[in-house]
């Protein structure tokens, strides 16, 4: 992936995205991608093309078409079932470890197509990490967790992952909490503080994306509010989408929002995706006010 | 219950008896497996002891190499050493055979294999387990000793029956023991530790060879000792390929015994009372504490693992 | 980068291997005792008396199995059904219980040629019985009950908790709930247990050498149900040599007189024998599911 593959043709030619004809759905007249986001010329960081999972013959979600822009949070909203997560988990070829799951459509990283033959997910996953709903530390010593990456990517320079360690923690607000016993496990902190560690870890590959599923799902509020403010100041260095049920978080850390439901053939699809300010006021889709208004699911 | 007293409390003692009656029965039946073990403890022991107690024999003799039972031939020795060390010897090589194939095959089924080779290696394990020992010992006897003898005599194998024939079987029998026992460990290693391996960039050898395999460590530790244990115990099988020879064990190649292959072989052909005889159930005593110590081991295994 | 890359796929092309060598290891010894067993056999091997002169058959042998296993299972079901109901149901945390629990583990670590020596001071010398069927079977009993006790337990611990809650609120009592409401829906994974075992008590051999014997009566008129006297084949106190006793045999006394190939034959029955417990118990498991479930 170090070679540089630059202005690839299929790059070029889906600049401005235009809603698909064939599309048997009422898709998105108020979707621009390049519109949302705080700043409307950073970078395209992920972009996802008529994207289309299934399991088998069964179809877990269709038509997904967005942009995440660089340095900005993006939220997945919607009912269960909808295939927010799958979607999420497609960013990161988390889906391949599923037998007879199938990918269909583009999925770019800075331009490039992360699906393409000779990508390999081991690459694909060390630039995008992933933190799970429940937090899973391994059964190791705080310390461990965090050097886990690195050690497995040949890091083998006590120093160096001595800063590693310390940079990821306290990147991860834990830092001041953990200093003094490294070695204790990874197993016996709180679920707030084992969800902090898992985003340490993932810290520490030294990645451009954070994908969270439901990050703060098996928390408590206070250590919710925590991964909050975490996600704020992660936003400076990273690009972040998240999962979330909850629509005060999709609107507390969000820059945008997309929303997902369950069409009448039992798939997931992307209904809107927009400012998380407009999506919570002033949504385009009767669908999406219905959601956000409570009126639905 | 149709009593007229207005109290919902049963005083009445012979209901509350006949209430208790089948809790009572089970015990009993459940306590017959107590039961059982006392009076094999006993009986064990007790005629373990003889050879010391009837017979007078010192018992730092057992500790000798030294095994010359027979009165009528010259001054008796009764050294158990040639025996215990055969028995361990033989056991620790099987389980040097048994435990790479044993694990790999379990970490297949639990992480590699597809369902289709899931649905083979299962039922595949399970008549494994079932087939009887002594169907091992003659397979060993009709195939493998005589082809170590004409094929590689070279190597040393000048009767075929050795210290490595022993071995080999019983590492087939014990096979199946330590991959189920592994196997089960394996999966309770939760999947989202893959996973976050996995989400991390590794492949999924390190997430197995740094996740899974340590969390798996204590699993796989008991699922050892206790092939181990089964190996150290197994009689029939054993003997009819060992080769018999109340020696200590020279090399892989040569014959030797166990303390199981000599009770079964001599049991038959001794008086009962004579200290040749009683010298065999203190064999069988030594092996008891052998299985029981395993037994601790893996008490401790699994305080480990609830601990961990 | 490479070099991980290279170790994952060595790593997951050995595991396949190690598999396909493990799964083609029984499938050779299965086919190498079918094979060598082809040629001779015929279904009167399992019906006719042994021979010194030719093949003869294992008919008294093969039966001697089947009686003990039988006699076998009629003393440890009925125990360890019930004794699984106590731990199952009854057994609180406690000495007592860990005292079962302890005992079902040491003895299930016995060594069998060990339960083979208890058996014989117990059941062929104390008892003075001498070499028979019933001290055979008893001896079978030791390792069979802590297996059963255990799978019971398991199979009665399985039953949801709601089929007891429903009982116990319609007032019955404890016990009439275990029999009614918890025994029926634990019965498929008992008698799965019952075969299974019943399958480990068939090729056991190490505890028989010193109390089932090696001899056997042959002849045998089924027809005589007179249970003392030793030549009936319904008699426990008998010597009974069982099939896997009579292949340990077969190894003492030199490989010429067909004995090779009787073995042979012996041990490919001995091992169909495994694979129908097996197959049964699966089968039988399943159709009683089904049963129970009402469907």
């Amino acid at each position: 992936m170090d070679s540089k593959q630059g202005a690839s043709p299929v790059t070029t030619t889906i600049a401005p995205v235009t809603v698909k004809p064939a599309a048997p759905l009422p898709v998105l007249p108020s979707l621009q991608p390049a519109l949302t986001g705080i700043d409307p010329h950073a970078p395209i960081k992920l972009r996802a093309r008529d994207v289309k999972i299934s399991y088998g013959a069964r179809v877990a979600v269709r038509d997904v078409t967005l942009d995440v822009q660089e340095h900005s949070v993006m939220a997945f909203i919607g009912p269960s079932g909808c295939g927010k997560s799958t979607v999420l988990r497609c960013f990161d070829r988390m889906n391949d470890l599923i037998p007879d799951a199938a990918v269909q459509g583009t999925i770019e990283l800075d331009g490039q197509d992360m699906y393409a033959s000779g990508v390999l997910p081991v690459e694909v996953r060390r630039k995008v990490g992933l933190v799970f709903q429940r937090p899973n530390p391994f059964p190791m010593s705080i310390y461990e967790n965090v050097a886990y990456g690195p050690r497995r990517f040949g890091q083998k320079d006590r120093a160096r992952l001595n800063e590693v360690v310390e940079r990821s923690l306290r990147h991860a607000a834990l830092w001041d909490e953990v200093k003094d016993d490294l070695r204790k496990s990874g197993l016996a902190l709180s679920g707030g503080q084992q969800q902090r560690l898992c985003i340490a870890r993932t810290l520490a590959t030294d990645p451009e994306v954070i994908l969270m599923d439901e990050p703060c799902s098996a928390l408590d509020p206070i250590a919710t509010l925590k991964i909050e403010e975490l996600i704020a100041q992660l936003k400076v260095d990273y690009t972040i989408v998240i999962v979330t049920h909850n629509m005060q978080q999709a609107a507390r850390v969000s820059d945008c929002t997309a929303f997902f439901t369950l069409g009448e053939d039992r798939a997931g699809y992307l209904v809107e995706l927009d400012d998380t300010q407009r999506i919570f006021t002033n949504p385009a889709h009767q669908l999406t006010e219905d959601y956000v208004s409570g009126r639905f699911g | 219950m149709t009593s007229p007293a207005a109290s919902l409390a049963t005083t009445e003692l012979g209901l509350r008896a006949r209430l208790d009656l089948p809790r009572r029965i089970t015990l009993l039946a459940a306590g017959v497996i107590v039961a059982i073990v006392l009076l094999l403890l006993v009986f064990i022991t007790w005629n373990g002891v003889q050879l010391f107690v009837a017979s007078g024999v010192p018992v730092a003799e057992i500790f000798s190499p030294t095994w010359q039972p027979d009165a009528g031939s010259g001054p008796t020795s009764f050294g158990l050493l040639p025996f215990i060390a055969g028995t361990l010897g033989v056991m620790a090589v099987a389980a040097v055979i048994a435990t790479p194939l044993s694990v790999g095959l379990a970490l297949f089924m639990a992480e590699v294999a597809p369902t289709w080779a899931r649905r083979i290696t299962q039922p595949a394990m399970e008549v494994f387990v079932g087939i009887p020992s002594v169907v091992y010992g003659w397979l060993g006897l009709t195939l493998l000793v005589p082809y170590l003898r004409t094929n590689l005599q070279g190597l040393g194998f000048t009767l075929g029956f050795s210290w490595f024939a022993g071995s080999l079987v019983l590492a087939l029998m014990i096979l199946p023991t330590i991959t189920s026992i592994s196997y089960d460990a394996f999966l309770v290693v939760p999947r989202d530790m893959r996973a976050a391996s996995m989400a991390l960039g590794t492949t999924r050898w390190q997430a197995i060879r740094h996740v899974v395999l340590p969390a798996a460590a204590t699993g796989i530790a008991t699922a050892v000792v206790m092939g181990m244990m089964r190996a150290a115990g197994e009689a029939l099988a054993v003997q009819m390929v060992i080769g018999n020879r109340p020696v200590m064990p020279t090399g892989l190649t040569a014959p030797m015994t166990t303390l199981t292959s000599q009770i079964t072989l001599d049991m038959g052909n001794t008086v009962a009372g004579e200290p040749w005889n009683q010298a065999l159930w203190t064999m069988g005593l030594v092996l008891l504490v052998i299985s029981f110590t395993f037994v601790v081991i893996v008490r401790r295994l699994a305080g480990r693992r609830i601990a961990a | 980068m490479k070099r991980i890359l290279l170790a994952d796929r060595l790593a997951t092309a050995t595991l396949w291997a190690v598999a396909l060598f493990v799964v083609a290891v029984l499938v050779a010894i299965i086919a190498h005792f079918v094979l060598a067993s082809l040629p001779t056999f015929s279904l009167a091997f399992l019906f006719s008396d042994p021979s010194d002169t030719e093949i003869g058959g294992v008919g008294p042998i093969l039966w001697n199995s089947i009686y003990m296993l039988a006699l076998t299972m009629l003393f440890s079901t009925p125990l360890g059904i019930l004794g699984g109901i106590y731990m199952a149901e009854y057994a609180g945390e406690g000495r007592l219980t860990n005292v079962i629990r302890f005992s079902q583990e040491l003895i299930s670590s016995v060594p069998s040629i060990v339960v083979g020596l208890f058996g014989f001071a117990l059941f062929v010398s104390a008892t003075h019985w001498g070499f028979s069927a019933l001290g055979g079977a008893l001896t079978l009993m030791v390792f069979n009950l802590p297996l059963l006790l255990r799978l019971s337990e398991q199979a009665i611990r399985a039953v949801p908790a709601d089929e007891r809650a429903a009982s116990l609120a319609l007032g019955a009592t404890k016990w009439q709930t275990i029999r009614h409401a918890v025994l029926p829906v634990a019965i498929p994974g008992i008698v799965t247990g019952i075969v299974l075992t019943a399958g480990r008590v068939f090729g056991e051999a190490a505890a028989l050498l010193f109390t089932a014997g090696l001899a056997t009566p042959t002849h045998y008129n089924f027809a005589n149900l007179n249970l003392f006297d030793p030549q009936s084949p319904w008699s426990p106190l008998r010597p009974a040599t069982t099939l896997s006793v009579f292949i340990w045999k077969s190894n003492s006394e030199g490989l010429g007189n067909y004995v090779q190939q009787v073995a042979d034959m012996s041990a490919m029955v001995l091992v169909v024998m495994v694979l129908v417990f097996n197959l049964a118990s699966r089968w039988l498991g399943r159709a009683l599911q089904r049963r129970v479930s009402g469907l």
